[in-house]
């Protein structure tokens, strides 16, 4: 593919994450467009026009009816079947906290047999009990089809949510597992598995399961926020890794992309083939 | 960038929140809060000049800009209007209106810090149900929530509370002073005291100038103001939140004269800070402070402990970090 790779990110309605996500796909060399839900659904802004679409996090409607549902409902009547078509020709999409929960909603995620459509995994409360905002350790699957977390192995995240927590039937995960459909899963620091236990695994996900995507790995949805990665500041132990790179004679901050950042390089360097 | 819970358990307050708006800018934001409603009991003066204070030590301690300060006054006050039965000490609580605005005037026009924005909420008086089926006139303490805005030039440079590395150097910047009125410490032994804490900005501000050009030089590697409570209580919070142990020994605080040792652990004198060096960065930290108030009292230790030493010699303190922990938490039950 020749030319700028085009990402729409969603706005309105209660998202509040655009800004970031959109300055995120910029970061990693992408033009990045944000479009109103309306204007999706009023033709002014056509999915055709976009090699990624991003939906990103927020409170979409208030969460009435459950985050994400009413987002996915408002899509799915207006714009299905573009969705459904943009998803077949071989382009990304990725659903973020908010983002995800309307994945789910939608049908998109799992994706089994080139079903876009059937919801068969749900995004509920907390087992705590209340909204988190936190950082979480993840553990990529490094031999999941995911585009996005191409080259990944153990990353820290930044996660804020309330309704996190994965549930679904046993045979499903089961089949996620044998497709490597589990990109990431929550962890320990070290990377270890998290086994549920909080505040490692912080919202009670059944196998820890913190994202997934389509048997293609072009549809990636997942609760923590990549864009709320942007620079290695974000992450909340920076002052203290700053302080023991300098006295060792290096710079504050390291060279290159932040993991978050590499997850939306890697959506660009996958269209670029 | 810097957010309002620091440390390698993310659970202890920072002494300011940073914030980068323009995400491609390497500028920030440094936001604070100070509140000392029982420093009035002594005077409203000093009540509101110590929240002006603390409030911009607090910026300054994750690298604000001492000349890029803006602040923004709440007041919370009782009916100041005088009436023999039902407001007796209405003239007193006009008085004491008028004595911490004579203070947000000299202080602010001291440290250069013009007032953005504030808001009153006057009238903060209520009746409580007695035992008896009596009523109980209650008056809130004249208070003022002194909030601070700062520019912060490039983030790279803030610094966050906790202690970072075993071996680095405990310094005690700015004089302690015998200023426990209204302060915490009494305020469990059931007292006021008289003597509350005063602000002397001519003083404090070439100190507060050295700390931002040293933060901003990197010669520090932790810095906590010491407020509410006192040195024992923010080195004890900046060592929880670094998972790492103190060893203090009193006997190298700068004092203005001698002090009994609990007043040395609780005094709330403003104008301080609790700072953390890297060894070999000694030098030129002390350089930097020559002439200025600044007492290396101590150093970062691996055994996570909390070890001071009296001004006599003698051991005062040594507890387990996760007592302290725990003793701290416990009042939030389940809560978090």
């Amino acid at each position: 593919m020749t030319g700028k790779i085009r990402a729409l990110v969603l706005t309105g309605f209660g998202l509040n994450c655009d800004l970031e996500t959109a300055y995120a796909l910029e970061l990693a060399g992408a033009e990045a467009v944000r479009v109103h839900i309306n204007a999706l659904i009023d033709g002014d802004a056509r999915l055709d026009d976009y090699q990624i679409l991003a939906f990103g996090g927020g409170f979409s409607w208030g969460d009435d009816h459950g985050a994400g549902v009413l987002q996915a409902v408002r899509l799915r009547t207006n714009v299905g079947d573009q969705l459904r078509a943009f998803v077949e020709s071989q382009r990304l999409v990725i659903g973020i906290c908010n983002g995800f929960q309307t994945l789910v909603n939608l049908g998109l995620l799992p994706g089994f047999d080139g079903d876009y459509q059937t919801r068969s995994v749900a995004l509920t409360f907390n087992d705590c009990g209340n909204f988190r905002d936190d950082w979480v350790t993840l553990k990529i699957d490094t031999r999941s089809p995911c585009v996005f977390t191409k080259g990944l192995d153990v990353i820290d995240l930044p996660i804020r949510h309330g309704e996190g927590k994965f549930v679904t039937a046993p045979e499903v995960i089961a089949r996620l597992e044998a497709h490597h459909q589990i990109a990431a899963r929550y962890a320990r620091p070290n990377g270890a598995p998290a086994e549920g236990a909080f505040p490692h695994n912080p919202n009670g996900s059944l196998g820890d399961i913190a994202g997934i995507c389509d048997p293609t790995g072009r549809v990636f949805g997942l609760m923590p926020h990549p864009e709320g990665f942007n620079h290695w500041s974000n992450h909340p132990l920076w002052t203290r890794q700053a302080e023991a790179r300098q006295r060792t004679g290096q710079p504050a901050m390291p060279e290159g992309p932040t993991p978050g950042i590499q997850i939306f390089r890697n959506a660009v360097a996958c269209l670029r083939g | 960038m810097i957010k309002p819970l620091v440390g390698v358990d993310r659970d202890v307050p920072s002494d300011a929140a940073v914030i980068r708006p323009v995400l491609s800018s390497p500028r920030g934001l440094a936001f604070s809060q100070a509140l000392l409603p029982t420093y009035s009991a002594v005077d409203a003066y000093h009540m509101t000049a110590c929240a002006i204070d603390e409030a911009l030590r607090r910026v300054i301690a994750v690298g604000g800009d001492c000349d890029h300060v803006g602040g923004v006054d709440n007041f919370c006050w009782p009916n100041i209007q005088y009436h023999p039965e039902k407001n007796p000490d209405g003239k007193f609580k006009a008085a004491q209106l008028v004595r911490a605005c004579r203070a947000l005037r000299d202080v602010c026009l001291a440290y250069g810090i013009p007032l953005l924005s504030g808001k009153d909420s006057m009238y903060v008086d209520g009746n409580l149900a007695g035992r008896y089926g009596i009523s109980h006139k209650v008056s809130a303490p004249e208070t003022i929530q002194f909030s601070a805005i700062s520019r912060v030039p490039d983030i790279a440079h803030c610094t966050t509370m906790d202690v970072k590395v075993p071996g680095d150097l405990v310094y005690l910047l700015g004089i302690t002073r015998d200023e426990l009125g209204g302060s915490e410490y009494y305020e469990h032994l059931g007292y006021v005291g008289r003597q509350v804490p005063e602000v002397r900005p001519e003083a404090f501000q070439p100190l507060y100038r050295c700390l931002q050009t040293a933060i901003a030089d990197s010669l520090t590697a932790s810095v906590r103001g010491i407020y509410r409570g006192g040195i024992a209580v923010h080195a004890a919070l900046a060592a929880l939140a670094g998972g790492l142990g103190l060893s203090l020994d009193l006997a190298k605080v700068p004092l203005e004269a001698a002090l009994r040792d609990d007043k040395v652990l609780f005094s709330e004198s403003a104008g301080r800070f609790l700072v953390t060096v890297a060894s070999d960065r000694r030098q030129a930290f002390e350089a930097a402070f020559d002439g200025h108030a600044a007492g290396c009292i101590g150093v970062v230790t691996e055994a996570p402990r909390m070890v001071i030493t009296g001004t006599r010699g003698e051991p005062l303190v040594d507890l387990a970090l996760d007592d302290l922990k725990t003793a701290w938490k416990a009042p939030f039950g389940d809560l978090v």
